[in-house]
């Protein structure tokens, strides 16, 4: 039995991938399964002997202590014990919700989104510490509201281009009307 | 007496009565993607307002005034209509106790009486508000559907915050009550069904592993649950410094490596003593067709055996679904509501095991 997917080398590896309540058997070279595997279209090969399959993951933070321990390994302990010597818990209070950094502490939790700012020469070693970071990479608020008619068009686009390439022109014919739709909507000229 | 214990299970009415009489709402009644491992997956984002002191710290009236925020927020909605209101106050407390056994709400939120939930009529939307943040948005897809989920929840976020002044910091992200929620303030998370790994004793090293890189494992009523039915929920611990997208990315590759797991640990199970396989999962259809007491934990588990041999193929003319609802009609709120009074934990064993034999006979005749 030849490769699937290379048609040329023969086919030794066999999956199963289910999709829906439809099971879909995969043949294919060690070559083209290696490919896929690292393309993340299929899952890493299974240990022999259901050796723990912690070897091939990478972990993508360097901290992993649950909670409340992690809290306490940062402030001492719960309980409002002191901290480092030098850190003076009363000096820092939220002029919004009057939390003070004790008392933040001590619950563990925010009062207000003014505490963050009172906070703040604190805060990045904490954030550190819990994610393994302090600075955010996500998304903003969109303060837009057609933010999301954008987000679809550009998904939008970005499936149309799969679809001429795929040669699927009905289907591209529908995502096309779709998109224009959508760009009347917004009020924009058709590009 | 008799007659004030009826009455605390009197049905409520409509549009509430409908979420609490249905155990899988439109979104998670069908299969999803890798569905004979992953249950379900959801997304929930944490936000507040900026104006208003976090709900650890607020006032009464600072709670009524959030809500109301949120409801106009919610009223520019194109599908605006689809949604139902329910306030805690308003409800008796067997009716959050559903919700929460449906996961459309946490049990804190659920003792709050100045929270409430916004639900879409598909469920696959849910919004809660004055939980410890002002915003919970979750929502929920079926099987292993990570990104449809967030695109759906991201898309909510959008509308919202094109209405509301959310708190937001450009190095820290969303401002969340607890610190472990800022930057992004989104769980992921994935609910696994994993007999094979659980019978071939494996499930702990996998645990193990996926929690050494960074991400969390736990029953599926949340935090300190231990796993019923051999339903987990792995998701993200980490919520800030990487994107949305690496996040949903990592957890995803993660429930992957799971899910294949599981299904290889099913191969070795039938190929080294098939006829032991059978024998647990016939005898456990047995007693879900013809015990006359079951208790909850049992039921989970006997209903997790036969929906193990249904994904196997060796259960016949028994959907998925049917086996999926009673997860949820067995618990004790949704039960007692079924049959519309109290019961004491002997009744509820009984009538736990006719709602079973009832629901599956029913499900056997349409096929």
């Amino acid at each position: 039995m030849l490769c699937e997917r290379c048609k040329k080398r023969p086919a030794t590896v066999h999956i199963t991938k289910v999709v829906g309540d439809q099971k879909v058997e995969l043949h294919l070279c060690e070559e083209c399964a290696r490919e896929l595997r690292e393309l993340g279209e299929l899952p890493p090969p299974f240990p022999e002997e259901f050796k723990p399959f912690v070897e091939g993951l990478q972990p993508f933070s360097s901290t992993f202590f649950p909670l409340p321990e992690l809290l306490q390994s940062f402030f001492g302990s719960f309980g409002g014990k002191e901290g480092s010597p030098r850190e003076r818990d009363d000096d820092l209070r939220c002029p919004k919700c009057g939390m003070t950094w004790r008392e933040f502490r001590e619950k563990g939790k925010f009062g207000c989104s003014e505490c963050y700012e009172a906070f703040r020469p604190r805060l990045a070693p904490l954030f550190r510490r819990i994610h393994g970071a302090s600075e955010h990479r996500g998304k903003s608020p969109a303060r837009d509201p057609s933010s999301h008619l954008k987000k679809r068009l550009e998904e939008l686009r970005a499936e149309l281009r799969r679809k001429v390439e795929e040669e699927a022109y009905e289907e591209a014919a529908r995502i096309r009307d779709e998109i224009r739709a959508l760009e009347n909507e917004l009020g924009g000229r058709a590009g | 007496m008799a007659e004030e214990r009826a009455r605390s299970f009197a049905p409520l009415d409509g549009e509430v009565d409908r979420f609490l009489r249905t155990p899988l709402g439109a979104a998670l009644r069908e299969e999803g993607p890798e569905g004979d491992v992953a249950v379900s997956s959801r997304v929930r984002l944490a936000r507040n307002l900026r104006e208003f002191p976090f709900p650890t710290a607020m006032r009464p009236r600072d709670a009524q005034a959030v809500l109301t925020r949120v409801e106009s927020a919610l009223a520019a909605f194109p599908d605006a209509a689809q949604y139902v209101r329910i306030r805690m106050g308003e409800i008796p407390p067997f009716a959050r106790g559903i919700l929460v056994e449906k996961h459309l709400i946490s049990p804190l939120l659920a003792e709050n009486p100045a929270g409430a939930v916004i639900v879409r009529q598909d469920e696959a939307v849910s919004l809660m508000v004055n939980e410890e943040d002002h915003l919970r948005l979750q929502t929920f897809a079926a099987g292993l559907a990570l990104q449809e989920a967030y695109r759906e929840a991201d898309h909510v976020d959008d509308l919202l915050a094109a209405h509301l002044d959310i708190a937001f910091d450009p190095r820290y992200g969303f401002l969340t009550a607890c610190p472990t929620n800022v930057g992004t303030g989104m769980r992921a998370s994935v609910m696994l069904h994993l007999p094979a790994l659980a019978l071939t004793r494996t499930l702990g090293q996998v645990v193990e592993a996926v929690q050494k890189v960074g991400l969390v494992v736990r029953g599926i009523y949340g935090e300190g649950t231990e796993a019923e039915g051999n339903l987990y929920q792995v998701s993200n611990q980490v919520t800030l410094g990487l994107s949305e997208g690496e996040l949903l990315e990592n957890l995803l590759g993660i429930a992957r490596q799971v899910i294949e797991q599981e299904r290889r640990a099913r191969d070795v199970l039938l190929r080294e003593d098939r006829v032991a396989l059978e024998d647990r999962i016939y005898r456990s259809y047995g007693i879900l067709t013809s015990a006359r007491r079951i208790s909850t934990r049992e039921a989970m588990e006997r209903i997790s055996d036969v929906l193990l041999g249904v994904h196997l193929g060796l259960v016949q003319g028994i959907p998925s679904r049917a086996l999926r609802e009673l997860w949820v009609m067995i618990r004790p709120n949704f039960l007692q509501y079924t049959f519309g009074e109290s019961l004491g934990p002997a009744e509820r064993d009984e009538r736990r095991a006719v709602l079973i034999r009832r629901h599956l006979k029913e499900a056997m005749a349409r096929g």
